[in-house]
């Protein structure tokens, strides 16, 4: 079966970079700054993110950057970072992050270590999630849910086949049980229907053109304060099968 | 004649050879070719048997071979294991189009997979199309022609449906017949080795015959086929779907939390939706809604009347109407003014429109009321209760022992025309009508004739409104697909 043939698409050349540096022998997923990385190259709007090499250099990115900052131990073998406790939000100092990015190289023996991620800290009430997993029926799907801790409690997601549109996007926000919340809600904005497209859009493209990436998650998708959806963290899974 | 699609002739055959029935009543084989000669099937049946001269009174042939050149299709029920054999052999005669109903292949598993794969290849060696193997068959009741285990009773319809599960495709005719419509044609697609629901879909599209396609899904085969066609044949014809198998391996283990979420019944939730299908949630209601949308205009929007005789089937309708999000709006000053001249002053003229008892409740309910709100702008559609026959007065003055003022065949002649009349108003407005009922086609003989001329008339008011309901949704699909600009359709 041609799981392509309904939109022939070339691989973004920048994608095929990241795949190919990132992806080592066996390696089953890429890391957060690869996937980050990645899903940029399809146009989905990422928080601002440096990857650096120590403890120092993240302080210093991160004076530049203006706090407060997220750290995160950049690794493709933590793909559940956040319950391994290499994720520190809040940040609010240079000792804060130097602090940090300490603690956490100290507990990752055994781990590969990318670097240490600093990214501008995303303020925003409202979350969403967003992936894309291939279907043995359908190939390539794209799903759009409610995040937030309460994500699979709730389980309100909408899923469309790639490729979809802007219509189709739409009409997968407007299918979640909780459509209201993303809409204008107590002061806040609407959230950024064309701005979310391009997200889901880009998701199903990569599904499309990259036959070796099984699924991606982006999790949490942060409403800022302007109505835009920003993916803050990205986790980019190969297939067993994959190329790569 | 050169074929435009292989299941023309598989479904509207002239001569048929039939490969496995005898003159035993117990196997099934016998039954189904019964079915074939019986059901009004005008073309020529040509049994194979390798020892019976005779079979069900006709000429019998020892072998395939036997047979006379020329033959449309044939019709296979025999033990898995010589399938493959006589595949082959009806591939040499040229008999290339047909049902295999036997069983006993890759839905059992291990050397039934095999012989499947057999199956397929003499199939493709030949290019031999079928439904089947392991369905129940075949049916086209305009034609007269039934190759499935059971009877079909009911009158042609306008519903196509293409299943998975053989009993839903043959138990269906019952229910269908039942509820007062029924089918154009139906396919019991088995094992898909050579034909799929994909096809079905696109015969289906072509099929003069058939106003509302429904399909029981256990599992797609061709996914992007299917959304591809769909939104095709949808454009023409609409489409309503049970899927049922979203639990099946519903958890997929997977590193991401998106898709775990999303299982398959998700999926094809929003496949379905980017397809253009209505997906339905049970057997009955798939069948209400093809009714409605076959024989029924779309509203262009959710403003509906009620019209009732009585308050708890309009507060009903109401209620439900609100629930899917249609709107049961107060009627204009103008038309409710025009509405008190005619109705009883114990009646309410906003909406719902409750005329409660009127003499002339027949002509106010079945004529001038529906007239008179699908005349107004603001009205889209029409749900209504209160019809039943004039009959139930001829009951009561036997009952009472006194006259009537008019004879009961009078009554039943004015039936007959207040029904001819109704049944052609919602093409009259462009406007749908869809009606409930209490009564059964067995109560009532208005009942019958109402439904035999096109109005949906369903068991209850909450049914109605979600029939109502599919066909706004089908209005909008309409709409979506004549202006996507989706890369599907490229």
């Amino acid at each position: 079966m041609d799981m392509n043939s309904s939109k022939e698409t070339k691989p973004d050349a920048r994608a095929v970079e990241i795949i190919r540096e990132a992806a080592g022998p066996g390696l089953r997923n890429l890391s957060e700054n690869s996937s980050a990385r990645l899903i940029e190259a399809y146009g989905v709007a990422v928080a601002e993110s440096r990857l650096c090499a120590g403890a120092e250099e993240a302080a210093e990115c991160a004076g530049a950057m203006g706090y407060p900052v997220a750290l995160k131990l950049c690794s493709p073998d933590a793909p559940h970072k956040k319950e391994m406790g290499f994720v520190k939000i809040g940040l609010g100092s240079a000792d804060a992050v130097l602090e940090a990015a300490k603690e956490m190289l100290s507990r990752a023996e055994g781990v590969t270590v990318e670097g240490l991620l600093v990214q501008r800290q995303v303020r925003g009430e409202r979350e969403l999630i967003a992936g894309m997993r291939r279907d043995r029926t359908f190939g390539p799907c794209v799903t759009l849910g409610v995040g937030g801790v309460f994500t699979e409690a709730m389980k309100d997601i909408s899923v469309r086949v790639a490729p979809i549109c802007a219509e189709d996007a739409g009409e997968m926000l407007d299918e979640l049980k909780t459509a209201k919340m993303f809409g204008s809600y107590r002061g806040l904005p609407a959230v950024d229907r064309e701005a979310l497209a391009k997200i889901l859009i880009g998701l199903g493209e990569i599904g499309l053109n990259h036959p070796e990436i099984e699924e991606i998650d982006v999790n949490p998708l942060i409403i800022d304060g302007t109505g835009k959806p920003i993916a803050v963290d990205a986790l980019v899974v190969l297939g067993a099968g994959g190329k790569a | 004649m050169t074929e435009r699609h292989p299941l023309e002739k598989i479904f509207a055959p002239e001569t048929v050879a039939f490969l496995g029935a005898s003159d035993s009543m117990m196997t099934m084989g016998t039954v189904q070719m019964h079915n074939v000669i019986s059901g009004g099937f005008k073309g020529e049946v040509y049994p194979v048997h390798p020892k019976l001269k005779t079979v069900l009174g006709r000429k019998a042939y020892p072998t395939i071979a036997d047979l006379p050149d020329g033959i449309d299709i044939f019709v296979m029920v025999l033990p898995t294991r010589i399938v493959p054999e006589m595949l082959e052999q009806l591939g040499k005669k040229g008999i290339t189009r047909g049902t295999v109903i036997s069983g006993g292949f890759s839905e059992v598993g291990g050397g039934g997979k095999d012989l499947e794969k057999q199956v397929r290849e003499v199939s493709e060696k030949y290019g031999i199309k079928f439904n089947g193997p392991n369905c129940i068959g075949i049916c086209n009741p305009r034609h007269g022609y039934n190759n499935t285990w059971f009877p079909y009773e009911g009158k042609p319809g306008p519903i196509g449906l293409a299943s998975q599960s053989g009993t839903y495709a043959c138990h269906s005719f019952n229910h269908i017949k039942n509820q007062g419509t029924g089918f154009s044609k139906v396919i019991s697609v088995g094992n898909e080795v050579t034909l799929d629901l994909v096809d079905c879909l696109e015969y289906f599209e072509n099929d003069p015959e058939t106003k509302a396609i429904a399909l029981y899904i256990e599992g797609i085969r061709r996914g992007r086929d299917f959304i591809r066609v769909a939104r095709r044949v949808a454009k023409k014809k609409p489409i309503v779907a049970l899927y049922v198998g979203g639990t099946e391996a519903g958890a997929r283990a997977g590193a991401s939390h998106t898709a775990v979420m999303s299982g398959p019944d998700e999926i094809y939730e929003g496949a379905f939706r980017q397809a253009g299908v209505l997906r339905a949630s049970s057997f009955p209601e798939m069948f209400d809604w093809c009714w409605a949308l076959a024989e029924q205009p779309v509203p262009a929007g959710k403003n509906m009347a009620v019209v009732t005789n009585s308050g708890g089937p309009g507060s009903s309708f109401a209620d439900a109407a609100g629930r899917l999000g249609m709107n049961v709006p107060v009627l204009s000053d103008e038309i409710q003014a025009t509405l008190r001249k005619i109705i009883p002053h114990t009646a309410s003229s906003k909406n719902p429109v409750d005329i409660t008892f009127a003499v002339d409740m027949t002509t106010l309910i079945m004529d001038k009321i529906p007239r008179l709100l699908l005349s107004a702008p603001e009205i889209d559609g029409l749900l209504l209760y209160g019809i039943f026959t004039s009959q139930v007065f001829a009951k009561y003055a036997e009952q009472m022992g006194t006259d009537l003022p008019f004879s009961a065949e009078k009554m039943r002649q004015f039936d007959e025309m207040m029904s001819a009349s109704f049944s052609k108003i919602p093409k009259e407005f462009g406007k749908p009508i869809v009606c409930s009922t209490f009564f059964t086609r067995d109560d009532d003989e208005l009942i019958c004739r109402l439904q035999d001329l096109g109005i949906p008339m369903l068991p209850s008011s909450e049914r109605a409104a979600i029939a109502m309901h599919a066909l706004y949704r089908y209005g909008r699909i309409k709409e979506k697909l004549a202006n996507s600009d989706s890369p599907w359709d490229e």
